[in-house]
């Protein structure tokens, strides 16, 4: 429409009583010069965040993993707590998805020897991280360039032994193929304990992870057999959702 | 592993690609070398000539305000400080005369040897922050076609100042030097919004503070929007005021986001201009969270603060951005912007006829008044293609710049001081101030008219505490006065998606004189408003402004 043709009616609003009071700037400056005690150097900062990570670790015969395809997704929230312009403490708390996907190779024991197309195992965990964090040179109200170091305890509430299979003869079962998802399985220990180090600019953040404690434990007591333990190391990049 | 690398690269676009851009430029690459600061202790049998060194004009500057030719803080280091420590480091980047210190970049262990040296008195490390890429291309074909509402904001960014006022009068800042201090001045040697200044050569000394060489015309394009603001003139359009000043240009910044500064560079390039007859320094970038902390804006922490105070002593009259954090965690002005002695500009917003939200705030850590001046934080400027339009105070200082080069122009007997207070004097707001807006937008009539009209009075005020009541003055035409403007202004707000309203400001003055409270009201179409002073303590001030005039009430 063109913008003149809208003449008349501006003409008939303009003529209308047009009576406003409002506030349109107000400021407090008292409330403004106040020192605050959270931001991303002061007393108190928290930040959500968001990461992705590959398995990088070596495996082990008979639980070979797909390099590249096993993977992990987390994000969460990070406490931390200024100790100096140096150093602070602090703790996150947040899921992981982790997606270990097997090998198809002859040897293959985990969690047994038969051959998939595709089989994975994926971990649904809640974590909680300590850290301290060591940070490099001067800066305002600002992130900066840091190291932490911390460790992580792991509750795997859900884990998924998932398998996809291709029916050779299809049509059998009137369908092409075959997915399994087996869960509550007895052989994987519901804790387990990483190392965690994370090096970061601002946002930006390269961690390796590197795991302490074995994911399976043997599923009847009397046996002491374990399944070869997955590859313990992961390393990837992740984002702090703050300025 | 397909959709393990479609997953990556959606994680690199989700986080905006950055990664990459951070990264592209790392640290120099010597071995663990970092950026220090060294401060020497004297100046010990340093010889010095102010009549060599300086150019003509810094000299005339300084005996015509009565500033010493040279003091100890103009003379230079001492050279053989210097040869000791380029003996450990190889080389010095940047001397700095007014705060006796030297720029190097050196390993953990060669400082350590530095700091063993009698004659140096400190060492601080540089904190250095990934930098933005430069723009580095030419442009095609110069468009100077605007749209509706861009050609109505050309207009306006140099009539809301009057500015009409002296290109009528032929004031163009002739005879002032102004150096500029920015990332880049890409088509400034080619671009036609500066031919009538290349044509007078009035370009008179360029330096590239980072590369250290002279070529400015290169890297990033927000200089040379800036300067437009300044001195650019299209097709006879003006899109700012000094046309017919000289200019200096130093590059000191390695982009145009404002964090990824070179604080060093610009100690370095005051001194420049200081050394070749600047008059004033119009520089648009503000040091916040990257460096400091809100509590440190006092004007007296950081360097180029104190490097700016130095100037203003040197008679320089130095325009320094409020900055764009506003709206943002930190919302305060930035370095150098709290020095005491400089021209703080804030933003307006050219449709609503004040505070743009980005424009930081005032006042500084101690309490002083900050900003000085606004100007449309939203502008036209000469960019790649011709004209564009662009946002940030970093445009509403040069439009300050180039207005002050002609108002100096009108009185060139004050000093940058006297300069100072007369351009606060010349707010539209003044005797108002808040901390959003300083004074107001510098008017051209002040310098310009010789007759002084005092403005009508447009309200009047009621006290009955708690309360104070504002009666909006009807004059007998008001009612069609109204509603012409109301017509006027929503035919404008359809070009230039705003609408124009009648604004009262005020605020509410403690007994020590710093602001408590301030705020701008809409009462387009009332005839009263109210004010709750209730919790006004005796000694309090109340200063209420509506279209010119001020009225002040003391509790």
């Amino acid at each position: 429409m063109n913008k003149f043709s809208l003449l008349p009616i501006i003409f008939f609003i303009a003529l209308m009583p047009v009576r406003s009071q409002d506030i349109l700037l107000e400021q407090d400056v008292n409330a403004d010069t106040v020192v605050p005690s959270f931001g991303p150097n002061r007393k108190v900062f928290r930040h959500f965040f968001g990461g992705l990570g590959f398995v990088v670790g070596p495996d082990n015969p008979g639980g070979e993993v797909r390099y590249g395809y096993s993977k992990e997704f987390y994000g969460g929230l990070r406490y931390k707590f200024r100790i100096s312009n140096f150093y602070a403490l602090g703790f996150d708390i947040g899921w992981r998805n982790s997606n270990y996907t097997l090998k198809k190779t002859p040897g293959k024991i985990l969690p047994n020897n038969i051959q998939h197309d595709k089989e994975r195992l994926f971990y649904n965990t809640a974590f909680l991280t300590f850290y301290n964090r060591i940070n490099f040179g001067r800066r305002g109200d600002h992130i900066g360039r840091f190291l932490d170091i911390g460790a992580r305890v792991n509750w795997a509430f859900n884990v998924i032994h998932f398998t996809k299979d291709k029916l050779d003869t299809a049509g059998i079962n009137n369908g092409g193929i075959i997915k399994t998802r087996t869960t509550q399985l007895l052989y994987t220990k519901p804790f387990f304990f990483d190392a965690v180090v994370r090096v970061g600019i601002n946002r930006y953040v390269f961690f390796v992870s590197y795991r302490l404690s074995e994911l399976f434990k043997p599923v009847d007591p009397e046996l002491t057999l374990l399944y070869p333990d997955l590859p313990l190391i992961m390393a990837g990049m992740e984002v702090g959702f703050h300025k | 592993m397909y959709r393990s690398f479609a997953i990556i690269l959606l994680f690199c676009f989700i986080t905006g690609n950055s990664i990459f851009i951070c990264f592209a430029q790392p640290e120099p690459a010597a071995e663990s070398s970092e950026k220090y600061w060294i401060f020497f202790c004297d100046k010990k049998e340093v010889h010095f000539n102010p009549l060599t060194y300086f150019d003509p004009k810094t000299i005339a500057r300084r005996m015509k305000y009565g500033i010493p030719l040279a003091d100890s803080l103009d003379f230079p280091v001492n050279e053989t400080y210097l040869q000791r420590v380029c003996e450990i480091t190889g080389s010095v980047k940047i001397t700095s005369r007014w705060l006796n210190a030297a720029v190097v970049i050196a390993t953990k262990e060669q400082i350590n040897q530095i700091i063993a040296f009698p004659f140096v008195a400190r060492v601080e490390k540089i904190v250095s922050e990934c930098r933005l890429a430069g723009n580095r291309s030419s442009p095609d074909t110069i468009k100077i076609k605007l749209s509706d509402s861009d050609s109505i904001l050309l207009e306006k960014q140099i009539k809301r100042m009057q500015g009409e006022k002296f290109i009528q009068k032929g004031i163009d800042g002739n005879g002032v030097r102004v150096a500029v201090f920015d990332a880049g001045f890409p088509w400034v040697n080619t671009h036609p919004a500066f031919e009538h200044i290349r044509k007078e050569n009035r370009i008179l000394k360029t330096y590239d503070f980072v590369k250290s060489d002279e070529f400015v015309y290169d890297y990033s394009s927000h200089g040379t929007g800036v300067l437009s603001n300044i001195a650019g003139l299209m097709e006879g359009r003006h899109i700012g005021l000094a046309t017919g000043a000289e200019f200096l240009l130093a590059r000191t910044e390695q982009a145009a986001g404002e964090p990824f500064s070179e604080e060093e560079n610009w100690v370095a390039a005051i001194e420049w201009a200081d050394k070749n007859g600047a008059d004033m320094v119009s520089s648009s970038l503000g040091y916040t969270y990257h460096r400091y902390f809100p509590e440190q804006m006092d004007g007296k922490t950081t360097y180029i603060s104190r490097a700016a105070n130095i100037a203003a002593r040197k008679g320089l009259l130095v325009i320094n951005a409020a900055g764009n954090d506003g709206s943002g965690r930190w919302k305060k002005l930035g370095a150098p912007a709290d020095a005491d002695s400089i021209v703080t500009v804030g933003g307006f917003n050219p449709g609503s006829d004040y505070h743009i939200n980005f424009s930081s705030y005032g006042p500084t850590a101690d309490m002083r008044r900050k900003p000085n001046v606004a100007a449309y934080g939203s502008a036209i400027i000469a960019g790649k293609n011709g004209l564009e339009h662009a946002f940030g105070t970093s445009f509403a200082t040069p439009l300050v710049t180039g207005f002050t080069a002609c108002a100096w122009q009108t009185k060139r007997d004050l000093n940058n001081m006297e300069m100072f207070r007369e351009l606060e004097k010349s707010g539209h707001l003044y005797p108002y101030f808040d901390y959003a807006h300083g004074y107001g937008i510098p008017q051209a009539s002040y310098f310009t008219d010789s007759v002084f009209s005092p403005p009508d009075t447009t309200f009047t005020m009621s006290i009955n505490t708690p309360f104070v009541t504002i009666l909006v003055k009807k004059m007998a035409s008001d009612t069609v006065t109204d509603t012409v403007q109301i017509v006027a202004g929503l035919i404008e707000s359809l070009l230039t998606k705003s609408f124009r309203k009648n604004l009262l400001f005020y605020h509410i003055e403690n007994d020590k004189g710093y602001l408590d409270k301030y705020f701008v009201v809409d009462i387009t179409g009332r005839d009263e408003y109210v004010i709750d002073v209730g919790d006004v303590k005796p000694g309090y001030i109340l200063r209420v402004h509506n279209k010119g005039y001020t009225e002040v009430y003391k509790f």
